[in-house]
């Protein structure tokens, strides 16, 4: 009814002339009384938000409580709200690297694909979830595990299960449940977890400004609570290291890609997988590697670091230390950077040309590295002991089993990257930029067991 | 007393406006029948944003790299409100951003990237070539400077620059991004499965309501021009159902529903798309026309006239919409100017068709036909296109012809417009 009355009034003004539509049209347009685009053409978006092959953190620390493994954490799709389910691209492969040589090349890679178990319905379209029934109806994906090393792939797990975020609920009391069944037992003597967990990732908030100032914005809420989907393993040291000798050879780098396939375009074109994200030491990327290359880094291997124009150059003379320094007010140390070279592309080690003078981290110290090049991993020395009271800072305070020996949850990586971006361990550095007992935290306290992350986040916690 | 009649008209708008807002307003009546809107909290909250990178800024001003990402989230604003002044402020960011002092002394890129989507939103094509290649020559490997070229090229019907420029970005990074832009290129070439199976692909890997949206949207089109209403409306549904705002879904799901009989409810949909964005009056004008209510299609034809006039006196370059609406609805040889114009500027297939429906509305159909066949044979498979070919060649006294391409119009797609279908299907007719 009201429809057709204001139709007819319509009617009526637009009688009244030119001048009226125009004022009509400005009225009409819109509650907001805008000026409207001119939308008809093509509007696809020019960046995507792309969160599935979107790598945000790596971990590789000597477990705890069972210190012949080690364990690997690759942290996927981030900024999950709690109760909601996000699944990995089936279109992908999700890979952790492992370089025991030094060569840059992986001796063993764990891949994983995933599968949707019905048709895959994004969680925001969704009207309301299943709370009701079994647990495991909650399980949208499977995966499958393979193992390359020495040239042949081996699948380790078949249908696996991934573990689905914590839907809260007449269901969430049950949830530890369904963690528990998706920690799996590898073949040799490893473990795998794979599924949604709670973000570990914490950080100063006055360090991450300085440190990324100047780098592009994230269109996402700080400081709330929010869920990754992880990869996880734990594998004994012997499996990883270089001849199976983890007293000889204690040295590793780790790396995790992920590769899409990509399509033919009018019939022809390859439609091959490409590798879309890499991801070593925290920040590395978007601090070390300039901007307009950061998107070619992810489709880099380490293996071609050292030859190629980009890796080495950058660590030698990154432009953000200036932007850094500027901002802190300090100085940062002038270029070459020896020092960061040694920290993310060699490993520390008094053997190398590196100024740290310490050995703790390089495959140098690998009794059998044939050949030990450049290139950015994070290096992992299996043989240093487990801290008694590990310290969020590393290596800074010396921790000798912290960042960047690996990194673990606990780690304050932003911290320790900003202070060596700015000169520390090598040189005095800016140590007093953040203030240590400012109140950065991990948001949910891990557990003592693999995969030691948080129970996924809730509603209530 | 003289002068309040004069005034009566504004009164009267302003009466209409109140009554709309009533109407439209989030909790109006117009909106029952429509699907809950998200949920209130998402961690890609775009208001949310833009007001973080402002109190960045407000802490930071010198900071480059928050002024083009404030840039990009305006323009995302644009996008989804279809609210042009957010191309302002998103210019005003940008340029912002391009004054400031970089790590390497060089244009922020991602200003230089924006800019060029900025031209593209305000169809400035051949502006948006020259930033969009510009950042190329500074980073070749930023991936979304080739989606602005892309778009860019194909509105401009530099086919060939759009393929390979598409590929470069297949090659580098496979995403919704390039999966959209390369269904695309295989709709205009009349391969619409693959497109189906790019835009699939592109809606599993979907990161937030608005991208899904897009990506059911394109299916739905996809479907539409393909001759399957119902296929479309599904996919329509689906893009209101993840983003009811999205202007572009609710329009084609009003098309679909007109299409399918539900003519009311065609009816609802367009006054909620009207409502957000004038740019489906026209359309929503026709049907009320081939409804038989000619006062409504004009009252819909003056808003757009209004509009147009908004959008020319803002400086917007694009002549393209108002030629299509003047050979439709207005005067043919003002058409033509206006397409011709077009012409020198961009010489997509959309631009050929309706440059070559415009000459024969005014009456020269050997030109016409020129125009008509160029786009025909160069848009995929395009109802609108086969059609406008088969009126020329019924104006040209080509009785086989005509009727060849009306009916491969009417096998496309049998409701590809409500008066052109009719009128297809009534030569037909006359012929057989």
């Amino acid at each position: 009814m009201q429809l057709t009355s204001a139709r007819s009034r319509w009617a009526w003004i637009v009688a009244g002339g030119t001048s009226v539509a125009v004022l009509t049209a400005t009225v009409l347009l819109g509650p907001a009384m805008r000026q409207g685009t001119a939308t008809s053409h093509w509007d696809a978006p020019a960046t995507t938000v792309d969160k599935q092959i979107d790598a945000t953190d790596l971990y590789a620390f000597t477990s705890p409580e069972r210190q012949d493994t080690v364990t690997i954490v690759a942290n996927y799709i981030p900024f999950q709200a709690p109760h909601k389910p996000y699944q990995f691209d089936t279109s992908a492969r999700y890979e952790v690297h492992i370089d025991n040589t030094g060569t840059g090349k992986a001796a063993i890679t764990y891949r994983w694909t995933f599968a949707d178990k019905g048709l895959p319905v994004p969680s925001f379209i969704r009207k309301r979830e299943h709370q009701a029934g079994p647990l495991d109806s909650l399980v949208e994906q499977s995966y499958t595990l393979t193992r390359l090393r020495d040239g042949k792939w081996e699948t380790l797990v078949r249908d696996g299960y991934v573990a689905p975020t914590d839907m809260g609920g007449p269901a969430g009391p049950g949830y530890p449940s369904l963690r528990r069944k998706a920690v799996r037992d590898l073949p040799g003597g490893g473990k795998v977890f794979t599924g949604t967990a709670a973000d570990p990732f914490y950080s100063d908030n006055h360090a991450v400004s300085m440190l990324r100032f100047g780098l592009p914005f994230f269109p996402v809420k700080s400081g709330v609570p929010m869920n990754v989907s992880a990869l996880a393993l734990q594998i004994p040291k012997s499996e990883l290291a270089l001849r199976g000798d983890a007293a000889a050879n204690p040295v590793i780098g780790v790396w995790t890609t992920a590769s899409r396939k990509s399509s033919s375009l009018l019939g022809s074109g390859s439609g091959d997988y490409k590798q879309v994200s890499r991801l070593g030491n925290p920040n590395f990327n978007e601090v070390i590697i300039p901007l307009k290359q950061r998107d070619r880094f992810n489709t880099l291997r380490p293996e071609g670091d050292e030859s190629g124009n980009l890796v080495v150059p950058s660590t030698l003379d990154p432009d953000q230390a200036r932007v850094v320094a500027r901002q802190a007010k300090v100085d940062a140390p002038p270029a070459p950077r020896k020092d960061l070279e040694e920290i993310y592309l060699t490993g520390l080690s008094t053997r190398g040309d590196g100024p740290i003078g310490r050995d703790l981290n390089s495959h140098l110290l690998n009794r059998d590295a044939p050949r030990v090049v450049k290139a950015e991993e994070l290096r992992l020395n299996m043989s240093t002991p487990v801290a008694t009271a590990p310290d969020k800072y590393g290596l800074l305070k010396g921790d000798l089993q912290g960042y960047p020996n690996g990194r673990r949850l606990i780690d304050d990586v932003v911290t320790i990257n900003l202070r060596m971006l700015l000169g520390e361990p090598a040189g005095k550095g800016a140590p007093g930029l953040i203030a240590e007992d400012n109140p950065a935290f991990l948001l949910k306290p891990v557990s003592g067991s693999f995969p030691y992350l948080a129970l996924p986040v809730t509603a209530a916690g | 007393m003289n002068r309040v009649r004069r005034l009566l008209p504004l009164l009267g708008c302003v009466l209409l406006g109140c009554v709309l807002l009533t109407l439209y307003a989030p909790e109006g009546v117009l909106r029952r029948d429509e699907p809950p809107g998200p949920p209130a909290w998402s961690p890609f909250d775009l208001a949310g944003s833009i007001e973080d990178a402002q109190s960045r800024l407000r802490r930071h001003p010198d900071d480059a790299a928050v002024w083009a990402s404030l840039g990009d989230l305006y323009l995302e604003q644009a996008r989804r409100t279809a609210d042009a002044a957010y191309y302002a402020k998103a210019q005003g960011a940008f340029e912002r951003s391009l004054r400031l002092p970089t790590g390497d002394g060089e244009p922020y890129i991602d200003a230089v990237i924006g800019m060029g989507a900025l031209a593209n939103g305000r169809h400035d094509f051949a502006g948006a070539v020259r930033w969009g290649e510009r950042a190329r020559k500074a980073a070749p490997y930023r991936w979304p400077l080739y989606g602005v070229l892309t778009d860019a090229y194909l509105e401009l019907g530099q086919y060939e620059q759009a393929e390979s420029t598409l590929r470069r970005m297949l090659d580098g990074r496979p995403d919704l991004a390039s999966f959209t832009r390369a269904a695309r290129l295989e709709q205009l070439r009349g391969r619409i499965e693959p497109a189906r199976k790019l835009l699939h692909r592109a809606c599993e890997i979907a990161g937030d309501p608005g991208e899904y949206a897009f990506c059911q949207w394109q299916l739905g089109e996809l479907a539409w021009h393909d001759g399957d209403p119902r296929g479309a409306r599904t996919a329509y549904a689906q893009a209101l159902a993840a983003d009811p705002e999205h202007v572009p879904s609710r329009a084609g799901k009003a098309r679909a529903e007109a299409a399918l009989g539900r003519t009311d409810q065609a009816l609802r949909d367009y006054a909620t798309a009207v409502a957000r964005s004038p740019s489906y009056v026209v359309e929503y004008g026709e049907l009320l026309e081939h409804l038989g209510d000619r006062d409504g299609a004009k009252r819909q034809y003056a808003v757009f006239a209004a509009h147009s006039r908004l959008l020319a006196a803002s400086g917007s370059p694009d002549r393209l919409p108002m030629g299509l609406f003047e050979a439709d609805h207005g005067d043919p040889d003002a058409a033509v100017r206006h397409l011709r114009a077009e012409w020198q500027r961009r010489r997509s297939v959309e631009v050929a068709d309706a440059l070559g429906w415009a000459l024969h509305r005014a009456g020269r159909h050997a030109e016409a036909a020129a125009y008509a066949t160029r786009a025909d044979q160069a848009g995929g498979r395009n109802a609108l296109f086969a059609y406008h070919r088969g009126e020329i060649e019924h104006a040209l006294g080509h009785a086989a012809a005509a009727c060849a391409h009306l009916s491969r119009a009417l096998s496309i797609n049998p409701h590809f417009s409500p008066g052109g279908a009719a009128r297809a299907r009534a030569l037909l007719a006359a012929t057989a």
